[in-house]
């Protein structure tokens, strides 16, 4: 497969995820099992194949931005940076959702943290944690009272 | 009818002075309205009188939206008073010179083509200069109301009030850019009416959006507040706080897009 063929095919894996978390959030398979599980670890599979037949084969490195910028000009390099984003931000999305039934955060004001997050990754983790501090004051996340 | 006759009443029980302002500029709008086919003249290729009745919609929708919200900071007397004659006086002098320059066949913004033109264009700088004070101090009068409305009718007041001053200053923005265009000379093909450009970036476009926050959010919160019954103050407040979020994130990118010259849209997209 190319790498354009397989960057199609990732993208349509993590689309209906997208749609799960907004419109099915409260099945207990979709918030916690499908979204934050089964499609990133697909994509962490991809991932790993793509990085084990790229690494060490191509130019440039971690150390510098030069160095970065030279490792992604390779479309097998670019395309598993790729995939990093799509697996962590559908991660991150279901745990937005899952934290705001938590923590008692109505779904309708999370869903515009979704879709920021979908597009711009950490402007919609930002706008979350905003929402949320503002209605429950508090910023630390997981059992911490 | 009987509600919009209840709702004028109210306005003018509210805020005498802004009530009747608002009727003013809607009388003005009536007669341009009438006026405007008579009129041959273009001005940058358009009909001298569109500008003058932009404005007076625009302004007559703000004023009477300022006479609304007195109500809830009317027990700062002497400020209230303050706010709604500085806002008359200024907007009728600003009209009076958009109207004027429109008559004279020229334009109003950005016009130094003659001694007495810049002369126009700088008092009505110095009035929209005061009106931004007197909205910011209006916002600061209402982080203390005299009548507190509901939570999130209230903050959406603020967040309102708070987005018309960033408003004004895009318009500090627009007077620095000597132009309403950006990326080509003023007066090119633009949307109907409204006549933002569509093959360069206007300015434009992000002004009047974030003025009209000042409906938009009051009304959401107090849509909310009204209708969401069973939802928690709270829930309804953080509702209106992210629709003022993305609001504002929306029109700082339509206002980053237009300082760049890219147009708001193409009609020949549509078009073709």
């Amino acid at each position: 497969m190319s790498p354009e063929q397989i960057f199609s095919l990732c993208g349509m894996l993590v689309l209906p995820g997208w749609l799960l978390l907004v419109f099915l959030p409260r099945r207990r398979w979709a918030a916690r099992l499908v979204c934050p599980v089964v499609i990133p670890l697909l994509l962490a599979l991809v991932y790993l194949w793509l990085v084990a037949t790229t690494f060490g084969r191509t130019p440039g490195g971690f150390g510098s931005l030069d160095e970065v910028s030279q490792l992604f000009s390779n479309p097998r390099a670019l395309l598993a940076g790729w995939i990093h984003y799509l697996a962590f931000d559908l991660f991150v999305g279901s745990w937005e959702v899952r934290d705001a039934q938590r923590v008692g955060v109505h779904h309708l004001l999370v869903v515009p943290c979704l879709l920021l997050t979908f597009l711009f990754g950490p402007v919609g983790l930002l706008l979350y944690f905003i929402l949320r501090a503002g209605l429950r004051r508090r910023l630390a996340v997981g059992d911490v009272t | 009818m009987t509600t919009a006759r209840g709702f004028l009443v109210e306005l003018y029980r509210r805020n005498r002075v802004l009530a009747v302002l608002g009727w003013l500029h809607l009388a003005a709008f009536a007669v341009l309205l009438f006026v405007a086919p008579f009129d041959a003249r273009t001005i940058l290729g358009l009909n001298p009188w569109v500008k003058p009745l932009k404005f007076l919609v625009s302004i007559a929708a703000y004023v009477w939206t300022l006479a609304w919200l007195t109500r809830y900071i009317s027990a700062h007397r002497r400020s209230v008073r303050l706010i709604s004659w500085g806002t008359a006086v200024i907007f009728v002098g600003e009209m009076a010179c958009v109207i004027m320059q429109s008559a004279r066949g020229t334009t109003s913004h950005f016009n130094l083509k003659s001694p007495f033109d810049g002369l126009v264009f700088s008092v009505m700088g110095f009035l929209i200069a005061v009106n931004t004070l007197l909205v910011l101090v209006t916002l600061l009068l209402f982080l203390k109301p005299t009548e507190r409305p509901a939570p999130a009718y209230l903050w959406g007041v603020r967040l309102g009030l708070l987005l018309f001053f960033m408003g004004s200053l895009e318009g500090a923005a627009m007077v620095a850019n000597g132009a309403h265009t950006v990326g080509a000379p003023d007066g090119g093909a633009g949307l109907p009416f409204v006549n933002w450009s569509t093959s360069a970036g206007d300015l434009r476009v992000a002004h009047f959006l974030a003025f009209h926050a000042l409906q938009l959010l009051p009304l959401a919160g107090f849509t909310l507040s009204r209708y969401k019954t069973d939802w928690p103050a709270r829930r309804q407040t953080a509702c209106v706080f992210m629709l003022a979020i993305l609001y504002a994130a929306c029109v700082s990118l339509i206002f980053w897009q237009a300082m760049r010259g890219r147009p708001l849209l193409s009609l020949g997209a549509f078009v073709l």
